[in-house]
């Protein structure tokens, strides 16, 4: 093989050990929505009024919503529903406030303290004028472990304005599990596995041009 | 009637190698030795520094934690990943160790045979003959007793 070449095939290699990491970071949660929604104060009262945003979960997977509202006189409350029980409370024009949502955490970030006093579950929850909520989910919950439930699911936010506004203002940034983990399991695997390829190769070709034997 | 000629395989000229490819096996022993050796110190190094990577991952993970970086579920599955991690670090030293371990004997093989045929080379001096045959000696005793005892190590203090 020529020098050049095996210079090329050792910088992609150790590019890819070092690539394999910074995809897993990245790729670690993929945004799959980040929006300032506006909605008739009437969700409150209409349930068609109010948002609903649609999502899959697979196996062992989990969503992360960070939900929050900064405006006066709004108040938000956020619901996560099981998308079939979704349209049937939707086709009965069942009021917002009555429908189930199901359980997921919430956690609060008190810097020093024992995450696991800081961590609760609810089935909905509700912000007036100024307030942020980290939400997990991934079907149900046991205790304040997730459990998980495939299927399809709808992220459920209706609210009123006190003001006498008709809007409701609230912002919405729900992540997934991304395949961080695989990608950079495999990125580094076929870098080192190409770092020493190249490596008997060079050294089978040595010892073949210089025409020595091992012993 | 023409003579058949067999021709000896490496085995059958072991160990009545010439002084060059007795050298040249006492090096590639040496260097395989050394290289298991190291394979060997680095794996029980990373395997005895387990618990302290751990406590620094764990700090890692409630810092995040702490910052809003990611919530309570993601910080549970890092804290078991850690876990996971950390088994794999004190594992990897079994599968390394007796991999080392096989190198290192293969490694210590070549150089006895590079020895011995230093102490059955009559055109080698006597005196170095029996340091050859004394090493050779050595070596083996080395390699049956790590073989078949493996408690015996050496203290550097």
């Amino acid at each position: 093989m020529k020098k050049i070449i095996i210079k090329i095939l050792v910088l992609i290699s150790i590019f890819l050990i070092f690539l394999g990491p910074v995809f897993g970071v990245f790729l670690d949660k993929i945004t799959i929505l980040d929006q300032s929604f506006v909605i008739s104060a009437t969700s409150n009262t209409d349930i068609e009024n109010a948002t609903a945003y649609d999502f899959t979960l697979s196996k062992g997977q989990k969503i992360s919503i960070e939900f929050s509202v900064n405006t006066e006189n709004v108040s938000a409350t956020l619901k996560i529903l099981r998308k079939a029980y979704y349209i049937e409370e939707n086709e009965s024009s069942s009021l917002p406030n009555n429908v189930l949502g199901e359980n997921f955490i919430y956690s609060k970030f008190t810097y020093g303290d024992n995450p696991d006093l800081q961590v609760s579950t609810a089935t909905s929850r509700n912000i007036d004028a100024d307030g942020y909520y980290y939400i997990e989910f991934a079907g149900n919950i046991a205790s304040n472990k997730l459990i998980s439930i495939p299927g399809d699911y709808v992220v459920f936010v209706y609210g009123s304005n006190s003001g006498g506004g008709p809007n409701v203002y609230f912002d919405l940034l729900i992540k997934t599990d991304g395949s961080g983990d695989i990608v950079e399991t495999w990125l580094i695997l076929i870098g080192v596995g190409a770092l020493l390829a190249i490596m008997l190769l060079v050294t089978v070709g040595y010892l073949k041009k210089t025409g020595r034997g091992l012993l | 009637m023409e003579k058949k000629q067999v021709k000896a395989s490496l085995f059958d000229k072991l160990p009545l190698l010439d002084k060059n490819r007795a050298a040249k096996f006492i090096i590639y022993g040496l260097l395989i030795a050394i290289l298991f050796g190291m394979i060997m110190m680095i794996s029980r190094s990373i395997a005895n520094s387990a618990l302290e990577w751990a406590a620094v991952a764990n700090q890692e993970n409630l810092i995040s934690y702490w910052e809003g970086i990611y919530g309570y579920a993601d910080f549970i599955e890092r804290e078991q990943e850690i876990v996971r991690i950390q088994n794999w670090l004190v594992f990897q030293d079994v599968i390394f160790m007796n991999i080392a371990r096989v190198g290192v004997n293969i490694g210590l093989i070549f150089c006895l045979v590079g020895f011995l045929s230093f102490a059955v080379n009559d055109k080698i001096d006597e005196h170095t003959r029996k340091v050859s045959l004394i090493i050779a000696g050595l070596i083996l005793f080395m390699m049956m007793f790590t073989t078949f005892f493996s408690g015996i190590y050496i203290a550097v203090g």
